[in-house]
């Protein structure tokens, strides 16, 4: 029950010509329901492959991904497209919103194929975007534009929050600001928060750190006392 | 090296983007073989068809005469300028029965230098007899090889004047270019219509001179026919021609004079000895007439003289009969007389008889006494009566003898005396002399000594007698003295008185007796009285008796006479009867001679008169003959080029003009489409790489080695595509296009499709030069830029509010992805317009190419169903008189399939409005009663009716806008005839056919001051009859008068035939307008889908379906669909319009009206073609691969 995600020896395997090549080699890692995981590694270690996979976007090899109780290795296109839709809110490095959607609309859009939504105005109050609503992507900064994701992924009320280099595009103090969001996030809501980024600095404020390294979890570590975001230097 | 590498990177760049460059390769291919393909067709058709004219050497000019032509007009046709060869030749028509139906054929003798036949079957025809059969007439009459056929004369000459003989045997089967199509061309015989031709030797003709005169223009050949350089010499030659007809003409004309006034001396000749003939045939009638008066004078005289004589025989009858009856009256009042007397007889006689009754009663009483007293006295009587009885007799005696002889004496004296008297007269007379003597005396004297002689004679016997009576006394006396002394007595005297006395005793005795007695006897007295009376009476009516007796006597001798005068007269009637009898068949004899007489004389006068008029009708005939030929006016030439002469020959070269017109438009928006399309894909091409262009720029190249390369691209595949598309559109289009007109031409053997340079080199002209300025206009924009700047991403386009969200409740409802879809359309606007351009266009196409067919196949259907709707027009021949008009008419009002008719006035006329002028029908109705039943005259844009009552002057539609007029201007009518007189316009109506100004007859006899004369009939069927139309006409045309019958429904199939081949053109461009769509619609949701990638992808990341993924994207492209669709309609309607005024000929307006059906089958098609570039999307958007949402903007 504790364990609400859990990868066994997943292997994603490309087949280039002869050669095969391994993204992911046998990644192993349990994630426990509420929890603020960070999965770090350098440039090609295999964490987008990991992303990929409990993201519904892509089928591992082999290997089992448990997602509260569910399998999804044995899921096809249309239950993939399920699971992501039901139980996937997914932030991008990009922000990737729609850009003739306002930003209440973008979060519309997600919540109009959803099950069991929230609010959307809501979430943005939530966000903080309240006074934003009706304007268009172009026309928030970039770490508004990331608010406005993360609310459209979290509007969709999933069961997973995955977040791609959330910070990625964004400056300094911008980021951190999107880290304390998700953080607040995950303890307000008890939402589980999988972030991936290749920035160990943002290590010491989740509740697990997996390391991702050569297509394998290197390191598993759960860190009981996580510091708050505005502790955090890089 | 360097540029080694941007010739590296140039190849590298086109196998990369391969699609794009064949993309764009494609586009232009299709639009310059659209282009250059379309134009090319005119030019092909028509060099297919004059390879095909000049390889059967198709005259040029067709010469025909309306007297024949000569070998002299040959000659002449030869020596003229310009004319490299002339031929005389021979046609006509005639008719030939093919199952039940009697069709018309145009015989024609081959020709050695032109309009070869062609033979697909058997062979040419080698002698007389022998023809070949029009290869589609032989289809559809299901004449072969082998089969003979034969002709009869559709009209009052014989075929023997113009055919050797009327049966042909069918030796080939083949075509000629003369009929290039299937209309064979009109007739005067028959039902109006050529069914085919056949060919036949010349030597199958045996008319006097040519019928036609084929004609070869010198350096025809080298030009193209239908062109301008054809078309000039040709008229160079007919203007040429027509300058030498009037001396040709006239010199015809002389030579047919001249023929006919021998005729007609030679005619005249025999006339004249006819009149002779005659004239001495009536002197002797004269005689004969005279002769006979005579004879019949004399015998009237004649018989008039015998029933003269008859007549006074008749009097005299009348005059005895008249006596005879006065006699017969007075015997009748005797007869009343003598009846009444004879009556009074008898009532006496009747009285009479009463009377005696009275008496005889008393007789009875009387005899009663009588017996009682009577013996008494009887006694006493007895006693006395003794005594008595002897005196009595003889004093009675004695008497006797006493008075016998004194009355002898006494005649003895009394002859004595005579004597002794008759001779003293004698003597007495016989002193008178002789010529003194009277008649009497003479008698006398000449009869006495005759009766004295006589008178002596007795004188001797009276003295005899009284000898022997006094002898018979003395005896008496003696007796007597017997009786006693008492009685003795001298001579009878004394015994009578002694007697006496003593009678007297006796008597008184007596009377005692006789008292008593008397007494009684006075009673018999009294009843012997009445007795006596009564007998008197009775005698006296007995004398009247006898009297009346003797008058009955007489009366009855007068009868008798009566009777037997009139018997005599009854002969003599009888006599005058039979002379009558005899007279009155005199008479009859007479008149029987007199009548013989008058028959014979009539006779003789009939056949006189008869040979007169005869004589006179010959005459008439002979000054008519005259007048005929004083009346023959020159013969005319119709000098005819090929379009004038040759039924289809100008439609082929129409519908070569029509395809120019499509040309025109249609490869235009196709070409534009793919401009816009390569423009498209150049500038995304450019603006894609702007990256690129700023690495290179950063790098030191300059800005035209940088757009080198892209210039480079869009001119490979430019004129790559362009050579392509020369190559395979100007031989596959015109030869689709030929193709198709080859259904109607089929004779054409040869599809002809050279290159057309000039059209090649005007389609990649355009292609290149487009496509090169929209990449130099693109490059240029993005060089300007420093190189910082191309290498940063482009700022994101904004979102933007649109229109549509100010209005809430609508914009509240949409969901998000149409908010989405949208707003998308809005801001791509580039993709939005192309899209819309594209999609329009091809519906555009499609609406042209459906509208074109609607509008043109309309045309009959309107044309004659709904304007003209009669049925067929009869025209007359020219100058026939009214009677013969009116004739007609009732011809056609008695074809009882025929439901009504309508004379009609109708000439071509040379229209002037301003600068403009037309030839345009005028047509006058006879009566404005009906003209509705024939001629619907309304306006085509507005709900208005117009008629001739109300409005004087309607002009048709299309006149009126090349004339440039409208209802209210004037126009001017110009006829050689009539002069030139201006009219106002009242109305303008509907017309598809043809242009009509139309008058009412009132304003006509205004205008040109005479009634119309009318030249023709409409007519209409009966509703379901209108199958007998052709039977109807063929009658018609019987009438020696009736020029031509031209139907509605032969007009309304020909144009139908050559409408077909349009079909074939229209799906060429729904189905090139089809290809357009997709090529469009794809690359444009090619570029839509790379483009959006990303947003795309993280829907999908989002957890859209495919489904959900596609309809994202298909929203958008329906939403386009369908706003291109309603602008292509608009654009298509547009186009039609324009295209339609392009293409129409000169005399035919097209419709204007858009079936609805036809914006459908555009749109569903437009629908599909989206449709199916949706489904080949799908897949393309089924492989965007979600991990494009995890990279970075470019």
């Amino acid at each position: 029950m504790s364990e609400f995600v859990s990868l066994r020896d997943v292997k994603k395997i490309y087949h280039m010509g002869e050669i095969d090549i391994a993204a992911a080699n046998g990644i192993t890692f349990d994630i426990r329901k509420g929890e603020f995981a960070v999965v770090v590694g350098p440039s090609g270690a295999g964490k987008t492959t990991v992303l990929n996979i409990l993201g519904g976007m892509d089928t591992a090899t082999s290997g089992e991904v448990w997602i509260d109780g569910q399998d999804i290795t044995k899921y096809k296109g249309k239950e993939l497209t399920a699971y992501r839709r039901d139980d996937i809110g997914f932030v991008f490095q990009f922000y990737n919103l729609i850009p003739n959607l306002t930003a209440l609309e973008n979060v519309e859009l997600a919540l109009q194929i959803c099950r069991d939504p929230l609010d959307a105005r809501e979430v943005m109050e939530h966000v903080g975007l309240g006074e934003r609503l009706d304007n268009f992507p172009a026309q928030l900064s970039g770490g508004e534009q990331q608010r406005v994701a993360i609310a459209r992924a979290l509007a969709k009320n999933p069961k997973l929050l995955l977040c791609d280099e959330p910070t990625g595009a964004l400056d300094y103090n911008t980021g951190k600001a999107i880290l304390k969001l998700l953080q607040d996030t995950c303890r307000q809501r008890g939402m589980t928060v999988i972030l991936i980024t290749h920035n160990s600095a943002i290590a010491p404020m989740a509740d697990r750190i997996i390391r991702i390294k050569n297509g394998r979890a290197e390191s598993i570590e759960t860190n009981p006392h996580p510091v708050p975001v505005e502790t955090i230097e890089w | 090296m360097k540029k080694n590498m941007l010739r590296k990177d140039f190849f590298m760049e086109i196998r990369k983007s391969w699609g794009r460059f064949i993309s764009i390769f494609l586009i232009v291919a299709l639009g310059v073989a659209f282009y250059a393909g379309i134009r090319a067709s005119e030019p092909s058709m028509r060099i297919s068809g004059d390879a095909y004219f000049d390889k059967e050497h198709l005259m040029d000019i067709k010469v025909m005469g309306t007297m024949g032509l000569t070998e002299e007009d040959v000659e002449a046709i030869e020596d003229v300028d310009g004319i490299e060869l002339a031929e005389g030749t021979y046609s006509m028509d005639a008719l030939c029965n093919t199952g039940d139906t009697e069709q018309v054929v145009h015989v024609m003798a081959m020709q050695e230098h032109f309009n070869d036949v062609q033979v697909s079957e058997g062979r040419l025809p080698e002698k007389e007899g022998e023809c070949l059969m029009d290869e589609e007439f032989a289809l559809a009459s299901g004449y072969g090889v082998g089969d003979t056929i034969t002709l009869s004369s559709g009209d009052e000459d014989p075929l023997e004047d113009s055919l050797t003989t009327d049966v042909f045997e069918v030796v080939g089967i083949g075509n000629s270019p003369l009929y290039i199509s299937f209309g064979r061309g009109s007739s005067t015989i028959g039902n109006g219509e050529v069914s085919g031709f056949i060919a036949v030797d010349p030597d199958s003709f045996c008319m006097d001179v040519y019928s036609e005169i084929c004609v070869r223009v010198t350096d025809a050949e080298q030009e193209i026919a239908y062109t301008d350089g054809y078309t000039s010499l040709t008229d160079a030659a007919v203007d040429a021609l027509e300058k030498i007809e009037d001396e040709r003409c006239q010199a015809r004309r002389q030579e047919i004079v001249d023929e006919a006034e021998g005729e007609l001396a030679d005619a005249q000749a025999t006339v004249d000895e006819e009149s002779q003939t005659l004239a001495d045939a009536r002197s002797e009638l004269e005689e004969g007439r005279s002769q006979a008066a005579r004879e019949l004078a004399d015998a009237r005289q004649a018989l008039e003289d015998a029933q003269a004589q008859l007549d006074a025989a008749r009097q005299q009858i009348a005059d005895g009969e008249a006596q005879l009856a006065a006699g017969k009256e007075e015997l009748s009042t005797q007869q009343a007389a003598l009846d009444s007397g004879r009556e009074q007889y008898e009532s006496g006689m009747a009285q009479l008889e009463q009377q005696q009754a009275q008496l005889d009663a008393s007789e009875v009483q009387y005899l009663a006494q009588y017996a009682q007293q009577m013996p008494l006295i009887e006694q006493g009587k007895q006693e006395i009566a003794a005594g008595k009885e002897l005196l009595t007799t003889s004093i009675s005696e004695m008497e006797t003898l006493a008075d016998h002889l004194s009355s002898l004496r006494e005649e003895l004296a009394e002859i004595n005396n005579a004597l002794t008297e008759g001779n003293k007269k004698y003597e007495e007379y016989s002193a008178i002399s002789d010529s003194e003597r009277t008649e009497e005396q003479k008698q006398f004297l000449e009869d006495w000594p005759e009766e004295a002689k006589k008178l002596q004679a007795q004188e001797t016997e009276k003295t005899q007698s009284i000898t022997y009576a006094e002898a018979a006394e003395q005896e008496a006396l003696a007796a007597l003295a017997e009786q006693g002394e008492d009685f003795s007595y001298e001579s009878a005297e004394e015994a009578v008185a002694g007697l006496q006395g003593k009678m007297q005793e006796l008597l008184a005795r007596e009377q005692t007796l006789l008292a008593g007695e008397q007494e009684l006897l006075a009673y018999g007295q009294q009843i012997e009285d009445g007795k006596a009376q009564l007998a008197a009476a009775r005698q006296t009516l007995e004398d009247s008796k006898q009297q009346i007796d003797a008058g009955q006597a007489q009366i009855d001798a007068a009868w008798a006479l009566i009777n037997s005068q009139e018997s005599q007269l009854a002969s003599g009637k009888a006599d005058l009867a039979a002379g009558e009898q005899e007279i009155a068949a005199g008479w009859s004899e007479y008149e029987q001679g007199a009548a013989q007489a008058a028959q014979e004389i009539a006779d003789g006068e009939a056949q006189i008169a008869d040979g007169e008029r005869q004589l006179e009708e010959a005459q008439n005939d002979i000054a008519e003959a005259q007048a005929e030929i004083d009346k023959i006016e020159n013969p005319q030439w119709y000098v005819q080029d090929r379009s004038s002469a040759l039924t289809e020959y100008d439609g082929y070269g129409d519908n070569a003009d029509r395809m120019r017109a499509i040309g025109q438009v249609f490869p235009a928006v196709f070409f534009l489409v793919a401009a816009l399309i390569s423009l498209t894909a150049m500038t995304r091409m450019v603006e894609e790489q702007r990256i690129q262009i700023g690495t290179l720029k950063a790098l030191g190249y300059n800005k035209l080695s940088i757009a080198g390369k892209y210039i480079a691209y869009a001119l490979t595949a430019t004129l790559g595509g362009s050579v392509l598309g020369v190559l395979f559109g100007e031989k596959v289009f015109p030869w689709i296009i030929i193709y198709a007109y080859k259904i109607m031409y089929q004779h054409i053997p040869d599809i002809l499709v050279p290159y057309h340079l000039s059209y090649a080199v005007q389609a990649t002209l355009i292609a290149v030069l487009c496509t090169l300025a929209a990449t130099i206009f693109s490059c240029y924009r993005e060089l300007a830029s420093v190189p910082a700047q191309l290498m940063r991403p482009p700022a994101p386009k904004q979102g933007q509010r649109i229109l549509l969200e100010r209005v809430k409740i609508i914009w509240k409802h949409l969901n998000f992805s149409w908010k989405s879809s949208i707003r998308n359309l809005v801001r791509y606007k580039k993709r939005f317009f192309m899209t819309v351009f594209g999609i329009g266009g091809c519906m555009a196409l499609m609406v042209v190419g459906f509208g074109l067919k609607d509008c043109i196949f309309v045309i009959p259907e309107l044309q004659y169903n709904s304007i003209q709707t009669y049925d067929a027009a009869v025209y007359f021949d020219a100058g026939i008189s009214r009677e013969d008009k009116e004739e007609i008419a009732a011809l056609v009002r008695d074809e009882s399939a025929v439901s009504g008719e309508l004379m009609v006035r109708m000439q071509n006329l040379e229209v002037t409005a301003g600068d403009t002028s037309m030839e345009i029908y005028l047509t006058v109705p006879e009566n404005l009663e009906n003209v509705g039943d024939f001629l619907d005259f309304h306006s085509r844009t507005k709900p208005e009716t117009y008629s001739l009552e109300k409005e004087q002057v309607i002009l048709t539609e299309k006149a009126a806008s090349d004339l440039g007029v409208e209802v209210g201007d004037t126009v001017t009518l110009e006829d050689d005839g009539m002069g030139v007189k201006e009219v106002t316009i009242d109305a303008i109506c509907e017309n598809y056919m043809g242009h009509y100004l139309y008058l009412s007859p009132d304003y006509y006899r205004e205008l040109f001051g005479k009634e119309a004369a009318s030249n023709g009939v409409l007519f209409k069927m009966k509703e379901g009859q209108t199958d007998q139309i052709e039977a109807v006409g063929g009658r018609l045309l019987g009438d020696s008068n009736v020029l031509n019958v031209s139907y509605t429904s032969s007009i309304e199939d020909r144009l139908d035939d050559m409408l077909q081949s349009l079909n074939l053109v229209i799906v060429v461009l729904i189905i090139s307008a089809g290809m357009l769509a997709f090529i469009v619609l794809y690359n444009l949701n090619t570029i839509n889908i790379t483009e959006r990638k990303r947003e795309l992808a993280t829907i999908k990341v989002l957890g859209f379906y495919d489904t959900e993924v596609a309809a994202y994207v298909y929203r958008e492209n329906v939403l386009l669909t369908l706003i291109g669709a309603v602008a292509g309609m608009a654009l298509g309607w547009v186009l039609l319009q324009f295209v339609i005024v392009t293409v129409e000929v000169d005399d035919v307006m097209f419709g204007r009206v858009l079936d609805l059906t036809s914006y459908l089958y555009s749109f569903l098609f437009t629908l599909g073609f989206s449709m199916f570039v949706n489904w080949v999307m799908y897949f393309k958007l089924k492989k965007i691969d979600m991990v494009e949402s995890l990279k970075s903007v470019e």
